[in-house]
């Protein structure tokens, strides 16, 4: 079925390749009703209804062609169900969701793109998008080892060149360290630049607290435990910076202008 | 045979028996651009209470095995804005409305009762006795049956005539049927059951519980059998329609309620992942029971159960 631009239908892998470490693009057969932005995302669920009560959020890498790609890593049960797919194998997507990037306040000026693991996804849609309109984005990536890059998105080409940055085991196209200080020297070097990140919770609390105090200002895509992803069960809240109100990261995010919530643990109330 | 799956609950008459369960179809309007909710029996709201609530902070749900955890926390915006911009659309969309209400204290769902009846645009009130009673030092109002007909016996008083008063119980009790027997006394048009089974996870690497309040609402397919249950408990002690709750995601569920002594059953937790399955279960419903050779709810009814057709018609 597909209303007011969402669609929810049964899609079939078509393709399947491994880019990292228990990490995979899957591409899946189905007609949505509308383009998707960077920063959009999926609800997918993978079809066993008695073993999985709730479908999974995960952000969508690609969508063209009638073919939709998402990125998956094995992080818990569901996520391991999901990868494992082959061609094929089915399973029920609810898409487009969420709000996006601004494509316009990146540019004509500097922006800078700080990923971290599956953070990569809408920040690679980003990219190609900037690129497309001319842009050229300054995109940075994280990950733990070099088996966690996952090289098959990483290129100069449709979204690089990225900076590429380890915890450990750096080679000669890898820098050693945190993702943060490739942030701090594009900082040094561009001190008007617009950021946008999306990574662990920790990677984008350091990102923030590095961009308040340049006072840069830095768009969050926001990854939450969700329920139905369509504003229904009030499971992915944040709380927003103004009042008592809390907002959706399915409805009203996940893509927000980190002052518009309060994103750091020092910011948040312990209400209830 | 022609099927008649209308639902009667005191003076109000809905057009089948499937509703959504509170908490799992927002106001009713999330999905209007996706779902038809015209064609469920009703949907029941997200519990509103007189004063807006933020709800709970994080973590507020959790997947489990056959089931989830939520602490949500009863955020809403309060009565004043869902009278103002939510009642409006259910009315307009011509969706028949059961409006679930928490209270802080026993007088407070008279007085929501009264300022709701100054509006159009509902069929129910489902009274939400799961929630803390503030002026008995936080205990469930739900959980004393002496309490809870008092509760019941007020909330009544301040109902419009033409409307019904459901009152929702919680499974974490002794006797659930001794408490629905209370709501019967109280003056209730129909019992729900259930509301969520207290549960915990552990987080074994930080070794405390999951939620910061420890306990949370399980709900889901695990809870099924608990829920057919606590129907039959409360069929045994009531004479009036039960609106069964718990677990149901098959055509199977809705009828194994049926069986168990229900007239009536609302979808939840399952609509998380599949939005429409309370329209199927309308579409299909009549078929099946075509198929089988039934002509109302009530024939399924089990024959150990007061009530039966064969035992009260002869």
């Amino acid at each position: 079925m597909t209303h007011g631009g969402r669609t929810m239908s049964e899609a079939r892998v078509v393709a399947r390749e491994e880019v990292a470490r228990e990490t995979v693009v899957l591409r899946y057969g189905i007609d949505l009703e509308r383009p998707v932005d960077p920063g959009q995302f999926a609800m997918v669920h993978p079809g066993d209804d008695d073993r999985y009560v709730l479908p999974r959020p995960l952000s969508i890498l690609d969508y063209e062609g009638g073919e939709l790609s998402l990125l998956i890593k094995v992080a818990g049960r569901g996520s391991a169900e999901l990868a494992a797919q082959s061609v094929g194998d089915t399973v029920r997507i609810f898409a487009p969701l969420g709000t996006s990037f601004e494509l316009d306040e990146f540019i004509g000026r500097p922006a800078i793109l700080v990923a971290g693991g599956v953070g990569v996804v809408p920040l690679h849609m980003l990219a190609r998008r900037l690129k497309a309109r001319g842009s050229s984005p300054l995109p940075i990536f994280g990950a733990r080892t070099p088996e966690d890059l996952p090289m098959p998105l990483l290129g100069a080409e449709p979204a690089g060149p990225w900076q590429l940055w380890v915890e450990s085991g750096a080679r000669d196209d890898l820098r050693e360290g945190l993702v943060t200080r490739g942030l701090e020297e594009a900082l040094d070097e561009h001190p008007d630049a617009i950021v946008a990140t999306c990574g662990p919770t920790p990677m984008m609390h350091a990102v923030a607290r590095i961009c308040r105090g340049r006072g840069a200002p830095l768009r969050v895509c926001l990854e939450e435990q969700m329920g139905c992803g369509a504003g229904v069960c009030r499971a992915c809240v944040v709380d927003d910076a103004k009042g008592p109100t809390r907002r959706t990261v399915c409805l009203e995010g996940p893509v927000f202008d980190v002052d518009a919530i309060r994103f750091l643990p020092e910011e948040q109330e312990v209400a209830s | 045979m022609s099927v008649d799956l209308r639902f009667q609950c005191g003076p109000v008459e809905f057009a089948n028996p499937v509703f959504t369960a509170s908490g799992t179809w927002g106001y009713g309007i999330e999905y209007l651009d996706f779902v038809d909710a015209s064609c469920l029996g009703g949907i029941v709201t997200k519990t509103i209470t007189v004063e807006p609530r933020p709800g709970n902070p994080q973590p507020r749900v959790r997947e489990l095995r056959h089931g989830m955890l939520n602490s949500i926390g009863l955020e809403n915006v309060g009565l004043e804005a869902f009278v103002a911009t939510k009642l409006p659309v259910l009315r307009e969309h011509s969706i028949a409305t059961v409006v679930s209400l928490a209270a802080r204290d026993e007088s407070e769902f008279s007085t929501m009762i009264a300022e709701l009846s100054r509006h159009d645009g509902w069929k129910a009130v489902e009274l939400n006795l799961s929630c803390p009673n503030v002026a008995r030092g936080g205990l469930d109002f739900g959980r004393e049956p002496e309490q809870v007909e008092r509760i019941v016996a007020l909330a009544r008083r301040a109902m419009p005539d033409d409307r019904a008063l459901w009152v929702k119980l919680t499974p974490n009790v002794t006797s659930i049927g001794a408490l629905a027997a209370a709501a019967e006394r109280g003056g209730a048009h129909a019992i729900s059951a259930i509301n969520t089974v207290v549960g915990m996870e552990i987080d074994l690497a930080r070794r405390e519980p999951v939620f910061p309040r420890a306990t949370a609402g399980y709900s889901g397919p695990a809870i099924l059998p608990i829920a057919l249950a606590k129907v039959w408990e409360v069929a045994h002690a009531v004479s009036i329609p039960i609106v069964g709750i718990g677990g149901i995601g098959s055509m199977d569920d809705v009828l194994s309620f049926f069986v168990a002594g229900a007239a009536a059953v609302q979808v939840g937790t399952s609509l998380f992942a599949r939005p429409a399955l309370a329209g199927d279960f309308v579409r299909d419903l009549e078929r099946r029971f075509e198929a089988e050779g039934l002509a109302k709810v009530a024939d399924l009814r089990s024959s150990r159960l007061p009530g039966h057709p064969a035992t009260t018609t002869g």
